[in-house]
């Protein structure tokens, strides 16, 4: 299991559509934002590749300027 | 409320993600994350990313001498604790399954043979038979025979050492990096305009400013991490605009406000025409221009760096002079720009005139705070120079420099252009510190700080790249030694560089880490140790010197650039290299016609013995050895270098090269400070970093009631009027060029009817080596597409995927064709990135460069596509 931190961004203006979009998303949780449009979002994923796969997936949403990672952790499951 | 560890961990990186890039965090989840981290026993130290010249710093974790985690440093102003996809993947590039571990070299019947096949060699083997084929050509046809290409790669020191070993040592300034294909027409362009080279401002303009306008530099891709920068703004600062002018639609045009897409070569006449806007409509900053500027101009006819016999430089009567310039008056230039009329700019360059007024609206409004960026679009251009002086010239029509928000600036595309290749000056023209070959007080100084006896300095310009190249081609370069760098895969018009590396009578050694072209190409190949298996520092685009130390070993046999600097340096005694040599061509003051004097009296004057070997000249001098190792700096890091030789290498000629910039306006600081901080912008005086040069206020250099000076000293004294004019000195002024627009070197025909543009994409850095080796990068972009507008496609009987021939003048390949994605091209115009060893683009790219900063021109040429 491997869990990425992202880094996203879109206009102020579409930051609740834009988490509901991502909360939505069975494998992305939004844990914190900011008035200037960033959200703070994490990825779980079965292998990097999975993970990769699934940037790229959220850097193509409608209303996102950005999502770029910032950490990445791999990690045996327990649960 | 139960936590599973999944969830645990999420909270924890999420937290650590928020906290780096400054959201708030309550404090409790601030606590877990670090509770966390102190649990998994890491040991975490800073470090700089490997790839492109930003200058991210990352954070990189290690465990039983193994890298087990990278992460962006939040501390390092930079990149704020974000990492790019290849930033992340810095550690996984060290650890492909093919790195070389051993020297390799051709042999036939135990011996080196040209045509033998590779067998793993001893490095005593391999220095044998580099030392002797080296001596073999060094000794017939004197220093300009041997070559070394570097690299923006190299770190400082690894540039500084073999700046040293070639022009002190062996007395050959024919050493000359990779960023002459990267920055040349940048550093030229500095250099013009205000007699110094690299970006008087900073990043921290970017959270300044209330426009960004992007020139031929697709950020979002090449500089993600800074394009994130440019998005924060965006969305935080509602006056933003941002522009992008590309010859192609590319990911920054989804954060544009206006979209540019001009014809190849054109953006000289869309300068022009800003400018002439500019006076127009009475936007000209005048009380700065006065007092700051003087205006300038130079030859036209000045061909476009091909072979003296190539047709297009025939008549081309300033060729070799390109780069001459003299003062006009204001007059002058205002009537020089008359013709670049909205009209005729537009027509040309197929831009609306709406968009040509928007843009230079933005230009003239003096109370918009206002960027350009550029990289390969202005520099990898046959008007390279000229285009760099130009957007100088708005900047400066406008006062828009050297201010808070407001400046031109030159991104790099390697991690240590600007810190080794131009900083520490690896070009075949260069000394420290801005200082030249040609210059004899900078000789002097040199000769001084080093302790060579006079006259040792060779004071003829070495031979840049694409001559080197072409050199081998000719047979007047014998011996080549690439390092950090693959040429044969890097150099346009490739397939005639190949083909004289392995047919004409030459030597070509590689440093390198993996089985590239070049190495393939190559008579040895020497293995190296990469970035984290060895002490090094790079600087990056904003001037900032960066540190790191070695973190793991370098696997097998494979030995740092600076281990085969040094010790390649032992096998040179001083009576081999420092007697009389031939050096053909050499006419200059104080030397005899066509040779380098004997030094070896002086020399023994000085306390040398004619035995003693470079090594111990140049590098295992007293004053070097003072620096013992090991060194509380290290902090418990391994340091293999300094093992092998018994003092600490890095600190001892880093403290050295630091004397070239004091007081000179490159004032770096010391060695142990640079392990304390995440980097400093030079010049650092009194300990303090610069943030906007020549502006009082932030410039040491700059005097309180100067407001602006440009200090720099290169070329301030400039003929006036005309080309034969009475010299004037320009003290503290800036130069406002005028350049005129100049066709292409090629363009599209009948026979060859696409324009070609060749590029990076954001998975892959440079000619993949590193990130081809990291399965994920690979697998996320496997090959080098040709992306291409669907009409043409159509028009070709073609339809996406189907796999093409590309062909130009020079060379072909084949790939498949893309007709959607991230680069929209526009008709007539094919894009093919050149990452691929397996599409090998530059087969096909002219090598014609820009005249005055000698860089190759990969943006444009003429190429067809056909159905394979």
């Amino acid at each position: 299991m491997t869990v990425s931190g992202i880094v996203m961004a879109c206009r102020p203006e579409h930051l609740g559509e834009m988490t509901g979009v991502v909360n939505a998303l069975d494998w992305a949780e939004v844990h914190y934002t900011d008035q200037d449009g960033r959200l703070v979002v994490t990825i779980e994923a079965s292998d990097i590749d999975e993970s990769m796969n699934r940037l790229k997936e959220l850097q193509g949403l409608p209303r996102a300027i950005m999502a770029e990672l910032a950490e990445f952790v791999v990690e045996e499951a327990d649960d | 409320m139960i936590q599973t560890r999944r969830d645990f961990i999420k909270t924890t990186v999420a937290a650590s993600v928020a906290t780096s890039i400054g959201i708030s965090v309550p404090a409790a989840a601030r606590a877990k994350t670090e509770d966390w981290q102190r649990e998994e026993n890491w040991k975490w130290d800073k470090s700089v990313c490997r790839f492109c010249g930003v200058g991210c710093g990352i954070m990189v974790a290690t465990t039983a001498g193994k890298i087990v985690s990278v992460k962006g440093d939040p501390e390092c102003p930079v990149n704020r604790g974000l990492n790019c996809v290849k930033g992340y993947f810095n550690a996984k590039i060290m650890y492909g399954e093919d790195r070389l571990t051993k020297p390799l070299l051709r042999m036939k019947d135990g011996k080196f043979d040209k045509q033998g096949k590779f067998a793993p060699v001893s490095w005593e083997k391999a220095f044998d038979v580099m030392e002797a084929k080296f001596k073999e050509y060094y000794d017939e046809y004197g220093p300009a025979s041997v070559s070394i290409f570097g690299s923006g790669q190299y770190t400082i020191d690894e540039g500084y050492a073999a700046t040293k070993f070639m022009k002190a040592g062996v007395r050959s300034n024919n050493i000359d990096p990779n960023a002459r294909h990267c920055m040349a027409s940048a550093v030229a362009g500095f250099i013009q305009t205000f007699g110094i080279d690299e970006p008087p401002g900073c990043y921290d303009d970017i959270e300044l400013t209330d426009a960004v306008v992007l020139w031929g530099a697709n950020m979002a891709e090449c500089h993600p991490i800074l394009w994130s920068r440019v998005t924060d703004r965006k969305l935080t600062h509602k006056p933003m605009k941002v522009v992008n002018l590309s010859t192609f639609t590319n990911r920054c045009s989804d954060l544009s406000d206006l979209e540019m897409i001009f014809e190849p070569q054109t953006d000289l006449a869309i300068m022009n025409f800003i400018a002439r806007y500019m006076i127009k409509k009475g936007k000209v900053n005048q009380a700065f221009v006065d007092k700051h500027c003087i205006f300038a101009t130079g030859p036209e006819d000045i061909g476009y760096g091909l072979p003296a016999d190539h047709p297009l430089e025939q008549g081309q009567t300033m060729r070799n002079k390109a780069g001459a310039h003299w003062s006009i008056s204001f007059d002058e230039f205002k009537k020089k720009l008359e013709p670049y009329t909205a009209e005729y700019v537009s027509k040309l360059s197929g831009v609306s005139v709406e968009k040509l007024v928007e843009l230079a609206e933005l230009y003239s409004d003096p109370k918009k705070k206002i960027i350009s960026f550029w990289t390969m679009g202005f520099n990898q251009h046959s008007r390279g120079t000229w285009v760099n002086e130009q957007i100088y010239m708005v900047h400066l029509l406008g006062g828009k420099m050297s201010t808070p928000g407001s400046g031109a600036f030159s991104l790099t595309g390697q991690p240590s252009a600007c810190g080794t290749a131009r900083e520490v000056g690896t070009f075949a023209h260069r000394l420290p510190s801005d200082m030249i070959v040609a210059k004899k007080p900078h000789r002097d100084k040199s000769e001084k700080l080093w302790k060579l006896p006079e006259n040792t300095l060779n004071p003829k310009v070495g031979t840049h790249a694409v001559k080197m190249v072409r050199g081998l081609r000719s047979g007047e370069v014998k011996f080549f030694w690439a390092m950090v760098t693959n040429p044969f895969q890097d150099f346009a018009n490739a397939n005639e560089w190949i083909k004289a590396a392995r047919e004409k009578d030459n030597f070509i050694v590689v440093s390198d880490c993996y089985p590239t072209v070049s190495a393939k190409v190559a008579d040895l190949v020497l293995p190296v140790a990469m970035i984290y298996e060895k002490w090094g520092a790079y600087g990056n685009a904003e001037r900032r010197t960066q540190h790191w130390r070695q973190q793991v070993k370098a696997p097998g046999d494979a030995k740092g650039d600076l281990w085969q600097i040094l010790e390649f340096s032992k096998r040179f005694k001083l009576k081999e290299v420092w007697k009389e040599q031939p050096l053909p061509g050499l006419k200059v003051e104080g030397f005899p016609d066509g040779k380098l004097p004997d030094v070896l009296t002086e020399a023994k004057a000085m306390g040398y013995e004619p035995e003693q070997t470079l090594f111990e000249v140049l590098f295992a001098t007293p004053e070097m050895k003072k620096y013992k190792w090991p060194d509380k700096i290290a902090n418990g890091h391994p340091n293999d270098i300094a093992d092998d030789f018994g003092w600490f290498v890095h600190k001892a000629l880093w403290q050295e090269y630091r004397q070239f910039g004091i007081g000179n306006g490159h004032d770096l600081a010391d060695f142990d400070t640079y392990h304390h901080v995440r980097g400093l912008r030079w010049p650092v005086v009194n300990g303090k970093e610069t943030q906007w040069r020549f502006r009082e206020g932030y410039d040491p250099y700059v005097k309180p009631g100067e407001g602006f000076n440009f200090y720099g000293k290169a070329l301030k004294k400039i003929p006036s009027g005309g080309p034969k004019g009475e010299k004037v000195a320009l003290a503290g002024k800036a130069k406002i060029f005028f350049r005129p627009y100049a066709e292409p070197a090629e363009s599209p025909d009948k026979q060859y009817d696409l324009w070609l543009c060749t590029g990076r994409v954001l998975e892959h850095w440079h000619s993949g080596s590193m990130t081809k080796r990291v399965a994920e990068l690979n697998r996320a972009v496997p090959y080098a597409k040709c992306y291409m507008h669907p009409a043409d496609a159509k028009a070709r009987g073609l339809k996406r995927h189907d796999e093409v021939v590309i062909e130009s003048r020079r060379g072909k390949v084949k790939t498949r064709i893309e007709t959607q994605g991230r680069d929209r091209m526009p008709e007539g115009m094919i894009f093919v990135p050149w990452f691929d060893e397996n599409v090998l683009i530059n087969k096909l790219t002219l090598d014609a460069t820009c005249p005055i900063s000698k860089e190759t021109d990969y943006k444009k040429c003429a190429v067809r596509v056909r159905k394979a």
